[in-house]
């Protein structure tokens, strides 16, 4: 690896939440580095998404504890650099496949260059023909590879995914954490995948982390 | 760069600049329409109210009040009950439409509706010909009349009738949805206990507990638009004066100084007693809704429905039965436009001309034409609409965000003030705008917007009720899904919130502007320039007008019937692009 591969994309250090009064994790520390998938395996309800959804900065952290490539998070505004695919695939309703893709192009090009990008992602999700689909009339699993292409097309640097196939039936599950672990890869992307399932995240992972030894780490330093 | 804070921090503060506004606007005419009243008359509030006992003419018209809102209540319920219960309760084939229709007389504005029930009750009417006569009380009227000793009874009934009519949409609307969502498990339990062997045990046990709160919440609001209702008293009994119209009658002259302190004394009087009465009937309402709620929504309506399956011939009756009932007066408003009756060798002849339209359409030099009387009714709806569908939802994102924040007390006193203008009704709200605004300031009286003032407190509860729903059901999911793809603010909100509002804003859109273009009291009271004239106010001006010349009758149902056209078209827009599950809100 050479080394901007091992430049650090995020970094974590002694992260705490809390909610109402009640600790929903303390001291969680990780760094993930350039290139790399990781995936976090945890129980449901351990704080996972909670965890996740600080990194990106929908949910307040307390304390100046999590570095986006060197930058506090806090100070940051959020412009894309950093994607996120939810457990249920966000669709906007009111857009057809294809302009539901284009949300995610950071640059504003013609109608002609617009159709070339959606014809371009929606084969690399093995969807051709499916940019005029109207949203619910898409399965389970065709709603989020759609969203994965939407966020792949917005280039960010981290891709955060939130348990994004717990919703589907065991083989769909299977083969798309496959093709998505390819199309990450050939992308270059940097992610962090949590998820409760061990096959799930051995699949799709460079590495796999336990939810229990991220949080324990600083203690038993 | 603003911050999500500064961007926070400004909306909140353009929200909070909003609602203090609102509630100001509200407030502030009836206050100072109060003070000059206690100015002229030289009495306390307090006094005024004890006043208010002593005077005849006040008794009089709360006892008429209090008498035809509790009629027209029970009518409603016998006329609605049924319906709802057929509508809910089995398959129907087009059931939007049916129920579009049965709604009709809601948003209908009432000068039309007094038009159609004056039409109903004419002589040569269909309840004339069928010898019911409500006008002159000679048939079984006038015998009712007679025994019971009653003045004027068929004007009573008759406006007991329209004013049912009126309603019977509300009943419909609270009713229906909480039938056709009720679990058929819970009727079939019940049969099965020793509770429900009988039909009575039934009715106790499950459907009175079951849709008692929606039938005692839409009661409520039978109660209150009765109560304030003033276009129908105007037309239907004008020997007798509700609160509402005795207010509108000696407002006119009220609040001058040393003149006429009479009609002052009785404004005050009247408008302190019904401001107390219509916040309690709003407060029970209000309470009664939320019980209402917490009852709602059990199981899907398609499979409550089939379960049940399709209605028997009786059921068939009651729902072509209501759909006559709803449909007969608007169509006899349009019917009779074309009717010009003339009394030849002292017998009465109708012949079907095109006489009427013709005059309305060229107007004359008393009254404003068709067409100018329309554009000045469309220049108000859109000056209103673009102000109340701003403030509506300005509020109702306040509610929202105050809800969701946790701070429960706030969003119940914000929406609270959204719904005080119904409380406040539209002859109290005109009279505070005359009262306290224009008694003041007369240059004002030439403004040609101050209409609009009413219109917007008017309009605005409905677009907070039709929209509040909608954006509490707003997804989360899909702000943050937006933002996530870097998606610029405006870009994060049109796709996240406008674009699933777009819905609820027609809704809400075509409602204010039905509900402005058929707004009378607050208009009555408050255009006096004879240019700026509404749709509404023609067809009182019209009806007003000596009858000797037989085109004018016509001319006025002629108008009306332009303004039930235009209403219809908004109410079927509303209709159509109105959101799922929403059936049951206005």
């Amino acid at each position: 690896m050479n080394k901007e591969n091992l430049e650090q994309v995020i970094s974590i250090k002694n992260l705490s939440k809390e909610f109402e009064g009640n600790k929903i994790f303390t001291n969680l520390n990780l760094n993930v580095e350039n290139n790399q998938i990781i995936a976090i395996l945890g129980p449901s309800g351990c704080g996972k998404t909670t965890m996740l959804r600080m990194i990106c900065g929908l949910e307040i952290c307390e304390n100046d504890s999590i570095y986006f490539k060197g930058q506090d998070i806090c100070e940051l505004n959020s412009n894309g650099e950093i994607g996120f695919i939810f457990q249920k695939p966000i669709l906007f309703p009111h857009l057809n496949v294809g302009k539901n893709i284009l949300l995610g192009s950071n640059v504003k090009s013609d109608k002609k260059t617009n159709i070339e990008i959606i014809k371009k992602e929606l084969e690399f999700i093995g969807l051709p023909g499916y940019s005029k689909r109207k949203i619910e009339s898409l399965s389970g699993g065709e709603a989020q590879r759609v969203v994965l292409a939407r966020a792949l097309l917005a280039k960010p640097k981290l891709l955060l995914l939130d348990e994004p196939f717990s919703a589907l039936d065991v083989k769909s599950r299977r083969k798309l954490v496959i093709e998505t672990r390819k199309l990450l890869k050939s992308r270059k992307m940097t992610a962090i995948h949590v998820t409760h399932d061990k096959e799930e995240a051995e699949l799709v992972a460079d590495i796999v982390l336990h939810w229990e030894d991220l949080c324990s780490q600083n203690k038993t330093e | 760069m603003l911050t999500s804070k500064d961007r926070t921090l400004i909306s909140n503060s353009i929200q909070w600049t909003v609602i203090i506004a609102f509630a100001l606007t509200i407030i502030l005419p009836l206050l100072y329409a109060i003070m000059r009243l206690e100015a002229v008359t030289g009495m306390s509030s307090l006094d005024s109210v004890i006043s208010f006992f002593t005077l005849t003419e006040t008794k009089e018209a709360l006892r008429f009040t209090l008498l035809e809102s509790l009629f027209s209540v029970i009518l409603t319920l016998i006329i609605g009950l049924p319906l709802a219960w057929q509508l809910g309760r089995y398959e129907w084939k087009h059931i939007s439409i049916i129920r579009s229709l049965i709604s009709i007389p809601f948003v209908m504005p009432a000068i039309v509706a007094a038009m159609g029930f004056l039409a109903l009750i004419d002589q040569g009417g269909p309840l004339d010909k069928i010898g019911i006569d409500l006008r002159t009380e000679s048939g079984i009227i006038g015998n009712i009349s007679s025994v019971t000793g009653i003045e004027n009874t068929g004007h009573f009934i008759a406006l007991v009738i329209a004013h049912a009519w009126f309603n019977i949409s509300l009943v419909v609307r609270m009713v229906e949805p909480t039938l056709s969502t009720m679990d058929p498990r819970w009727e079939e339990q019940i049969r099965l206990l020793p509770a429900g062997n009988s039909r009575l045990g039934r009715v106790k046990n499950l459907w009175l507990p079951f849709i008692g709160p929606a039938i005692a919440c839409a009661s409520a609001l039978c109660f209150v638009f009765s109560f304030t209702s003033f276009a129908l008293v105007k037309w239907l009994t004008p020997t007798k004066s509700t609160l509402e119209s005795l207010m509108a009658d000696s407002g006119g002259t009220a609040g001058i100084y040393n003149y006429r302190i009479d009609t002052s004394e009785i404004v005050l009087a009247v408008c302190l007693v019904q401001l107390i009465i219509l916040v309690t009937a709003l407060a029970i309402t209000s309470r009664l809704q939320r019980k209402h709620s917490l009852r709602h929504a059990i199981v899907s309506e398609s499979s409550a429905r089939k379960s049940r399956g399709k209605a028997s011939f009786f059921g068939k009756a009651v729902l072509i039965g209501g759909l006559i009932f709803t449909l007969l007066p608007l169509i006899l408003v349009a019917i009779s436009s074309f009717v010009v009756r003339t009394v030849k060798n002292g017998t009465i002849s109708s012949d079907f001309t095109l006489d009427a339209w013709k005059n309305a359409w060229q107007g004359d030099n008393s009254t404003l034409s068709i067409p100018e009387a329309l554009s000045n009714s469309l220049i108000y709806a859109l000056i209103t609409l673009i102000f109340s569908i701003i403030i509506g939802w300005i509020i109702a994102s306040s509610i929202n965000r105050l809800e969701n924040s946790g701070n429960m007390k706030l969003a119940k006193i914000v929406d609270m003030i959204s719904l005080a203008p119904l409380a406040i009704s539209a002859v109290m709200i005109g009279l505070g705008i005359l009262l306290g605004i224009l008694r003041w300031n007369p240059a004002m009286f030439n403004w040609f917007l101050i209409p609009v003032i009413p219109h917007v407190l008017l309009t605005t509860p409905f677009v907070v009720r039709v929209m509040l729903p909608a954006i509490r059901s707003l997804d989360i999911s899909f702000e943050e899904q937006a933002k996530m793809l870097g998606l610029s603010p405006t870009k994060v909100w049109i796709h996240s919130r406008l674009s699933f509002l777009l819905g609820p804003l027609a809704v809400s859109s075509s409602l204010t502007i039905a509900f402005s273009l058929g707004e009378f009291g607050a208009t009555w009271i408050l255009v006096r320039s004879g240019s700026w004239d509404t749709l509404s106010i023609l067809v009182d001006q019209l009806m007003g007008q000596p009858k000797f010349n037989p085109l004018v009758y016509p001319m006025a149902m002629a108008s009306a019937t332009v303004l039930m056209a235009l209403t219809f078209v908004l109410f079927l827009l509303a209709e159509k692009v109105r959101p799922d599950g929403e059936g049951s809100g206005f």
